[in-house]
């Protein structure tokens, strides 16, 4: 009975680790995927380095070329929010929320506007003057400018 | 005299509001933010006397739930460079769990590095004191007392808020942040007001690692010439405090000292002077992150309190925190002196035990 047992988990083994390792596979996708930080055509900028996306979306940086800055923000879990705030902005969920909390409760100032996916991002962006945020770089398109690649 | 302030503030900010293009638009909604705290704190002592507050709002043997509270703010971004924001609270500090203005204000951005505020703000005084009923912010369950506390009888060196005008600077040097804040206004208080406050506040912030702040500011206080109080009346309050606070790697550190001066002669002694400070260490160990604090208070009349407490903050989630601590406060005159309590207490060491939920949303 015990070996019936065991030869039937062994079968299952190879099953396993091919489910295991699709699973790792799709997890360091998602881990590693480019993220873009992504404006609206008329502001006067081309390019930033992921220091002043860090001050922007932090709200150090208030303007640029110009023109007031307006924010979007993807949910809590979303990858390329993830990405974005560990590797760019280098902040964890509950320090960002303790940061934001210290601002919007002494009146100087609110946190980004929070879209449920890239695509709202890239359509608000796209008709938002001022407008910066950041997505999935796959998830770009010609309506808007790409200021910056994050690996 | 607060209340037609806080109406002639409001009826400003409306006034604003209206001026601005498009205010009223359709995309007001899009423009507005609600966002919001709460706080359920309970306290113990062994001890009748009550600790910071009187029979209703004070902390003894009985227990209380003190500093329970909700926060509301609703902010609007009226144009590109104006925004009013208002902080509505309710708090467990009176029988009624009443509900007030803690600050409303209009800011109007003049560049990148100048904004001009008016209305009732924030004192900007004291490495929390802008956010102080937010649990959520730091670690401890209620801000060191002995430097933060408001009583009549505290330390006095951080106000709740004021009416008047900000000018706010912010820039940078390398990787420091570097901020200002001057600032000038009237601060009403149970009974009295500090009328003619000017203060400034400088800060400078390192990767949103380490970060220093001084203060100084000074004013003239007002109280009934039969009162009380009458010795207070047109004399000088002045206060100056520095601070440190430190988030590196897993080590969170505090301390401050504060100065205050009041122009009032009692029996040969300046009685209102005092001096406070406090120091606190912790370290995270993953979602937990333990404290310790020692806060010391030494007034000119030789009311001398201390508090050492020992705590832990534990995040529940990313933005909900439970928070215990075991204090034991300390008095050097008890027989004469009362420090923080409402009375004299039957002995020179208290301990108290609190716990509390702090949440943000």
């Amino acid at each position: 009975m015990v070996h019936q047992t065991i030869e039937k988990n062994s079968k299952r083994l190879p099953l396993l680790l091919l489910c295991g390792l699709l699973l790792f596979i799709i997890g360091q996708a998602q881990a590693v995927a480019d993220v873009a930080v992504i404006a609206n055509k008329s502001l006067g900028v081309d390019s930033i380095s992921a220091k002043e996306a860090k001050k922007i979306w932090l709200s150090k940086t208030k303007s640029m070329g110009g023109t007031t800055l307006k924010l979007a923000d993807l949910p809590p879990g979303n990858g390329a929010r993830n990405h974005f705030y560990s590797k760019v902005v280098k902040k964890s969920e509950s320090k960002l929320k303790a940061y934001w909390a210290k601002i919007a409760f002494s009146g100087k100032g609110t946190p980004p506007k929070t879209f449920a996916a890239d695509a709202e991002v890239v359509n608000w962006v796209a008709a938002t003057p001022g407008a910066v945020g950041y997505v999935d770089s796959g998830a770009t398109d010609g309506s808007v400018k790409v200021l910056m690649i994050s690996k | 005299m607060n209340r037609k302030l806080i109406c002639l503030s409001s009826l400003s900010l409306l006034g604003l509001a209206l001026a601005s293009p498009g205010a009223l638009a359709a995309n007001w909604v899009e423009r507005t933010d609600i966002s919001g705290f709460y706080s359920a704190r309970y306290s113990l002592t062994d001890e009748k006397a009550y600790f910071h507050g009187d029979r209703e709002t004070g902390i003894n043997e009985d227990g209380s739930f003190q500093g329970t509270k909700l926060g509301l703010v609703v902010s609007s971004q009226v144009s590109d460079d104006v925004n009013v924001a208002v902080l509505l609270m309710s708090a467990a500090d009176h029988e009624s769990f009443a509900t007030h203005v803690d600050w409303a204000f209009a800011s109007f951005r003049l560049n990148d590095e100048f904004t001009l505020r008016t209305g009732k703000i924030k004192f900007p005084v004291g490495l929390v004191n802008e956010y102080v009923d937010v649990g959520a912010t730091y670690p401890w369950i209620t801000a060191p007392v002995l430097l933060y506390s408001e009583e009549t009888i505290g330390p006095q060196a951080t106000r709740e808020a004021y009416i008047g005008s900000s000018l706010l600077w912010e820039g940078y040097v390398g990787d420091w942040n570097l901020g200002g804040d001057l600032f000038f206004g009237q601060v009403d208080l149970d009974q009295m007001s500090v009328k003619g406050t000017l203060g400034v506040t400088a800060r400078a912030i390192w990767d949103d690692t380490i970060e220093f702040q001084a203060s100084t500011y000074q004013g003239e206080m007002n109280t009934d010439p039969t009162g009380t109080l009458a010795l207070m009346n047109e004399k000088d309050h002045s206060a100056t405090l520095v601070g440190v606070k430190l988030d590196w790697n897993n080590i969170v550190a505090y301390a401050e000292a504060a100065q205050v001066k009041m122009d009032v002669v009692m029996m040969g002694r300046k009685t209102g002077d005092s001096d406070s400070w406090y120091a606190t260490l912790g370290y995270r160990i993953g979602k937990l992150l333990p404290h310790i604090t020692r806060q010391e208070w030494e007034r000119g009349n030789g009311n001398n309190q201390q508090i050492s407490t020992l705590g832990a903050a534990y995040n529940l989630t990313d933005t909900m925190v439970l928070k215990v601590e075991q204090s034991r406060i300390e008095l050097d005159d008890f027989t004469n002196q009362t420090g923080l309590f409402s009375t004299s207490p039957s002995d020179g060491s208290v301990d108290m035990t609190s716990i509390a939920v702090d949440i943000i949303f």
